[in-house]
């Protein structure tokens, strides 16, 4: 199938990916972490499929140091889609406490509602949050999500993203993939940084890779 | 085009365009927005009717009439929903009307109905709402609902209408309120009740005209009231709920079979059974412990801290029923009845008594033992005999372990033995000071160079502490220097100190601000007037009770503050050399036994010094407490506009 939608990505850097020292101001507490958590791993894929179908991938290994962490932060992950054209499947979901114990996410902890702005509006009552409750959470406690969430063909105007190359908490490995079948151009632009991705092409694969690794 | 002409066609059938109505006089004449310049909807009628069964099920068939008075009405009329648990309750639409202005009658088609999961914050248990668009409306339209519901908040069972069925089997409570944020016309409230139950009931703030008939085997009760106006708030009343008209129904006899109904409920459950993790983790906690005290003190506030607040569903038995301590220790997270069903099973597990309790945050529970409940906590039988209140939901990082912000509240503890409603107690405002400290130095130019310090405990503490425990540690900094910059923005913050926000258990949090002020005074040859920082509301937004506004003269309502407190504020302030009084406000003297403020300056030397004490004694006041509290606050706000005048 020859897909005629154009493909675009823009990328955009922060300078706030690692752990950037504030100008400490006397009085700080020395046993308090300068970050309420951190990631060790991000992945964030896109995939074009050769049907025109889109795949995003998200997959994060997140280490919560403080309360404030998940009292108020990292608690839930909340995955805003339209189930009418949109599939979400979760992958992998679990917590690996401070002490090493494996805690799965159970089965309750995965409620649909309705985003509250849609709340009395009849049109847009079909777009769903998938609220995921993250459980076993503590100070030292890593998150471990996986999911992918498919999208049918046709129904966006043109495979494309726009990835703020920052997140409010130190990142200690951030990837980006945007796979695109080998004979189809990908436009992308990285803003506000230098550096060019990494194209890789799969072996035995249709797909071409472009990379950010930070 | 066909299609088109097709579902056009459909849409007609469906929607059944007629003209006339059997509500048209009442609407015409029920008034409009002329009549109603400062309302939304008009609300032509309001009524519920409530079958009660032997099991306690009930059916209740509502129906409402609703008149559009201006575009906000429209908007708010457009879309009708209604929220349900499946778990435990049915709704479902009869019918939904729309009277427009001109005589038609637009009978709104059902199968467009939408069920969806409800929009949801914190407690996701899978709740829903049906929803039915109504569409564009006008002024003068009006929409006719008719919904059927039977069925409970709560569920506890599970086999056919068995789910519906309240978890107090054979039992009915209802809380009707008879006020609305819209003017109604006509309110009634109609329940049948079996031969065999005891109804007692009781109209609050106000009067209904109430009849009770025998119809078959039911005895069947009427509550009617007409024109009810939308309440006109105060600023800082008790809840609604407290002063406004409302109905309170029940079948069962007492709180105190309530009581034992809890009680036994979650023992039946098994909610309190421990495991050998969480033996292991209560004898870590435990460890070292000095005595009873300090032992109930690290199982409150390990599950203060280290359970989270967010609900998930267990399902089947979701609402009175505490989830299973093991639950939620693998979990470490639930609602408060979790979290207080956590400390319970520690403290089982540490050999104490312990027991849930069930209580109403944010306002008051009336006598009718109808359900006024929307908060678990925990209850200790201390070695003495006597229960101990215990709240791990309102104490994370907090030097209490029953929330001073509970005060004067009405609980029910569920006991073996059972018991009556209790009210808790009022907590002393020493328990919650605030004392700030301030030594400072004008200089001949104006500018005003010193260090401030401020110390707060309990409910106070907890505010204090807040500048940095729900802020990212990169911003405490900025949160200490606000506080001069929002008095002075030219202010240069020179040194901040803080102790560990987190280390809550060790000692309260003390923030002291070295700071330096340019033109702090203003020079007027060898004159300087200035306001100090001490009687300029200096570290304002922990003082509750300077967030008041004072305006009114009496309250019709009773009124709340966050908690009871008591403010004490010094400053001593060197003056340039040879300084001498041109104007130096005198002292005040205000309030009584529920609120009092006394303050003034003194002048010795080169040394001026501010010294004030504020006594709010409650969290719940009486409308005849207003003039002591409003005197009070008015005092201290009085400081904060006269300024001192020096001579050089």
């Amino acid at each position: 199938m020859k897909i005629t939608i154009p493909f675009i990505f823009i990328f955009l850097l922060f300078f706030v990916l690692s752990i950037v020292a504030q100008d400490q101001k006397p009085g700080s507490v020395s046993s308090i972490p300068s970050s309420d958590a951190e990631y060790l791993s991000v992945l964030k894929e896109y995939t074009l499929n050769a049907d025109g179908s889109l795949d995003y991938r998200y997959v994060k290994e997140q280490k919560l140091l403080t309360y404030r962490a998940f009292q108020n932060l990292y608690g839930e992950t909340f995955i805003s889609y339209n189930p009418d054209f949109q599939k979400l499947t979760i992958n992998k979901c679990f917590t690996v406490m401070a002490d090493g114990k494996k805690v799965e996410t159970p089965s309750n902890a995965f409620n649909e509602i309705l985003p509250s702005f849609a709340a009395g509006a009849p049109a847009f009552n079909g777009l769903r949050d998938m609220v995921i409750t993250h459980t076993g959470l503590e100070r030292g406690a890593v998150i471990n999500l996986d999911y992918t969430l498919h999208t049918a063909k046709d129904n966006t105007p043109a495979f494309m993203g726009n990835e703020v190359l920052a997140e409010t908490e130190p990142i200690k490995d951030l990837t980006i993939k945007v796979k695109v079948p080998q004979n189809e151009k990908l436009f992308f632009k990285l803003v506000n940084g230098a550096g060019e991705p990494r194209k890789v092409v799969e072996t035995g694969s249709r797909f071409s890779f472009g990379m950010f690794r930070i | 085009m066909k299609t088109f002409i097709l579902l056009f066609s459909l849409c007609l059938i469906s929607l059944k365009i007629h003209a006339g109505g059997p509500y048209q006089e009442l609407l015409a004449k029920a008034g409009d927005g002329l009549k109603y310049p400062n309302d939304a909807q008009l609300v032509i009628f309001d009524s519920t009717m409530v079958d009660m069964q032997e099991s306690g099920l009930t059916y209740v068939v509502s129906h409402t009439l609703s008149k559009v008075l201006n575009s906000k009405g429209a908007q708010e009329l457009s879309a009708i929903k209604y929220g349900y648990d499946p778990l435990s309750a049915y709704i479902e639409f009869r019918e939904v009307n729309i009277y427009k202005k001109d005589g038609n009658v637009i009978k709104i088609d059902l199968k467009n109905m939408m069920d969806y999961p409800a929009p949801a914050h914190a407690i996701y248990w899978g709740a829903r709402e049906k929803m039915i668009a109504v569409g564009r409306l006008e002024p003068g339209d009006a929409v006719e609902v008719v919904l059927f519901k039977k069925g409970f908040t709560y569920a506890l069972l599970q086999d056919d209408d068995d789910k519906y069925i309240p978890p107090m089997r054979g039992h009915f409570y209802d809380i009707v309120e008879f006020f609305d944020s819209n003017p109604v016309l006509e309110k009634v409230y109609k329940v049948g009740i079996p031969k065999s139950k005891t109804l007692q009931f009781q109209f609050y703030n106000g009067e209904a005209q109430v009849s009770s008939w025998i119809e078959k085997d039911k005895v069947v009760y009427t509550f009617s009231k007409k024109d009810l106006v939308p309440f006109k708030s105060e600023s800082r009343m008790v809840a609604l709920s407290d002063i406004a008209p409302k109905l309170l129904l029940s079948t069962s006899p007492e709180w105190k079979t309530k009581s034992l109904w809890f009680y036994k409920v979650n023992e039946d459950f098994g909610s309190f059974e421990s495991s050998p993790e969480i033996k292991a983790k209560v004898s870590e906690i435990l460890n070292g412990a000095k005595d009873e005290q300090d032992s109930i003190a690290r199982l409150t506030h390990w599950c203060a801290d280290e359970i989270r607040y967010s609900g998930i569903s267990m399902g089947c038995g979701e609402g009175f029923t505490l989830h299973k301590g093991s639950m939620t220790f693998t979990d470490r997270c639930g609602v408060c009845k979790d979290k207080a069903g956590m400390l319970i099973t520690m403290l089982r597990a540490a050999g104490f008594k312990s027991y849930p309790a069930m209580t109403m945050a944010g306002s008051r529970i009336d006598y009718i033992p109808a359900d006024q409940f929307n908060h678990c906590v925990t209850v200790v039988k201390l070695h003495n005999g006597k229960y101990k209140l215990l709240d791990p939901t309102w104490v994370p990082f907090i030097r209490e372990l029953w929330s001073s912000a509970e005060q004067q509240q009405q609980y029910l503890m569920g006991l073996p033995e059972g018991a009556d409603l209790g009210t808790t107690t009022i907590s002393d405002p020493a328990n919650h000071y605030i004392k700030i400290e301030g030594n400072t130095e004008l200089l001949a130019d104006g500018s005003l160079k010193g260090r401030f310090t401020i110390q707060a405990e309990g409910q106070s503490d907890a505010a204090v502490r807040g500048l940095l425990k729900n802020y990212p540690p990169e911003v405490w900094f900025q949160n200490i220097e606000k506080e001069i910059l929002k008095l002075w923005p030219q202010a240069i913050v020179t040194k901040a100190d803080y102790t560990d926000p987190f280390a809550y258990r060790e000692s309260t949090e003390k923030i002291s601000i070295e700071f330096s002020i340019p033109g702090f005074a203003a020079v007027s040859g060898k004159t300087l007037m200035f306001t100090p920082l001490s009687a300029a509301e200096i570290f304002k937004s922990f003082q509750g009770q300077l967030g008041f506004e004072t305006d009114l003269a009496e309250r019709k309502y009773p009124f709340r503050d966050r908690c009871s407190r008591q403010v004490s504020i010094h400053e001593t302030m060197s003056l340039p050399a040879n300084s001498r009084a041109g104007r130096v406000p005198g002292s005040l003297n205000a309030g009584g036994n529920a609120a009092s403020y006394k303050g003034g300056y003194t002048l010795k030397g080169n040394t001026l010094e501010f010294t004030s004490k504020a006594v709010f004694a409650k969290r719940i006041y009486e409308t005849t407490d207003w003039p002591e509290f409003r005197a009070s606050v008015e005092a201290q706000n009085k400081f904060s506009e006269k300024a001192v005048v020096i001579e050089l």
